[in-house]
């Protein structure tokens, strides 16, 4: 009996120094947050709210209205897919709906990646996209500090989220786009209630 | 005495209910012609407002607050206050946006959607809502509003917007609610407190830099 419980404390032991814990893609720590957001696209200035909230471990929600509460548009991110659920006609495009879900996608770590493919490397995460290129999450004191849409040779799209010191959401976001003039910046206020 | 007790609340009930349903207005032209006649003696408005949009499928809202600006005959300004900073003037044709970081204008004869704004605003203010092409109106009523019922008829209204209710204060024909409803099921609604009429407001406020 006494050999029996050693042996499997030993074949215990031997399975769980074989078991490697695969690495996971970073929590950004979105719960239900609210930010101004502005957004700048070749000369085309506009601005509005964007709500982001959590309704599952690997699912949000994203809506973008402007002030007077008109929806631009509103994305479900799930684990590996992503859902238009409502877009103004105008954004209405191939291109627009998937540069959205790209960029919305790397700051949620959801939806557009391969998820197997996740490495860590020090305080740098990498894992690729469904579609070509990958992203590299980089961390400072356990918050991702920076976040780089990598295409052949270089960063195609910067991410850099802010958190203040008690933080778990981030404070500010700033979406950068390198091909192209466009940027997303994201700021967090409270209720007015 | 049971019976009785249930009786009286059923009563109570339904006559609250029927003070908020809303029935076709009985007389439509006299409505028409008081509407105009309120709407032309009002040189201006001034107002507090609360708005509350309502996100149905996150089952969430969101509030914010500000002033409202109608100087007679095409101006508005909706000024946010609380918890952006985020203002609007329209002044004639010209519309002019300026949020925390920029100011942006808009000819709205260029601007297809914000011409269409821009004219229900001001038909709401004027009394000429019947004029305006873009939607069909139809008027209800119960013991202390009116219920004018805007549902859009051309294509890129008719894409973002199910309908638009306004309501109107029986005695003052002032917009006292305003709400956007959404082809998408959201919708916004705008609640107008303290108001005050034809005080005098500077042009300045029409004028954005």
């Amino acid at each position: 009996m006494r050999y029996l419980q050693l042996s499997s404390l030993v074949l215990l032991l031997f399975y769980c120094s074989s078991f490697k814990v695969k690495p996971s893609l970073p929590e950004m720590g979105f719960q239900d947050e609210k930010y101004r957001a502005v957004v700048d696209v070749s000369s085309k200035h506009l601005s509005g709210i964007l709500v982001v909230k959590r309704i599952d471990i690997h699912e949000y929600r994203v809506v973008f209205m402007n002030e007077m509460g008109v929806t631009f548009f509103d994305y479900s991110f799930l684990e590996n897919s992503y859902k238009v659920n409502q877009i103004m006609s105008k954004l209405n495009k191939k291109a627009v709906k998937q540069t959205l879900a790209k960029d919305f996608g790397m700051l949620l770590g959801e939806s557009i990646f391969r998820k197997e493919t996740t490495q860590r490397q020090d305080s740098v995460i990498t894992v690729d996209l469904q579609k070509k290129g990958s992203v590299e999450y980089i961390l400072q004191h356990k918050k991702v500090k920076r976040i780089e849409n990598l295409g052949k040779k270089k960063s195609v799209v910067t991410i850099l989220p802010f958190y203040q010191e008690a933080s778990l959401s981030p404070d500010s976001v700033s979406i950068q786009h390198h091909t192209f003039n466009f940027t997303i910046q994201l700021k967090k206020f409270q209720d007015a209630e | 005495m049971r019976a009785l007790i249930n009786f009286f609340l059923c009563l109570v009930l339904s006559t609250s209910l029927m003070a908020q349903t809303y029935a076709p207005v009985k007389d439509l032209p006299s409505f028409k012609t008081n509407f105009a006649k309120a709407s032309s003696a009002i040189q201006s408005i001034e107002s507090d407002f609360v708005q509350v949009k309502h996100l149905s499928l996150l089952k969430d809202k969101l509030a914010s607050k500000g002033k409202f600006f109608y100087k007679k005959e095409n101006k508005v300004r909706i000024e946010y206050t609380s918890p952006y900073k985020y203002c609007m003037v329209i002044n004639d044709k010209q519309m002019t946006v300026k949020d925390e970081q920029k100011t942006s204008s808009y000819n709205t004869r260029s601007n297809k959607m914000m011409q269409s704004i821009n004219g229900i605003m001001l038909d709401c203010m004027r009394g000429t809502v019947y004029a305006n092409k873009d939607f069909v109106t139809t008027v209800f009523e119960n013991t202390k509003d009116y219920q004018l019922i805007l549902t859009p008829n051309t294509g890129m209204m008719k894409k973002m917007f199910s309908k638009i209710e306004v309501y109107l204060d029986k005695k003052t024909f002032q917009v006292v609610r305003l709400n956007m409803i959404e082809t998408g099921g959201d919708n916004s609604l705008m609640t107008f407190t303290n108001t005050t009429l034809n005080k005098t407001i500077a042009d300045a406020l029409f004028a954005i830099k």
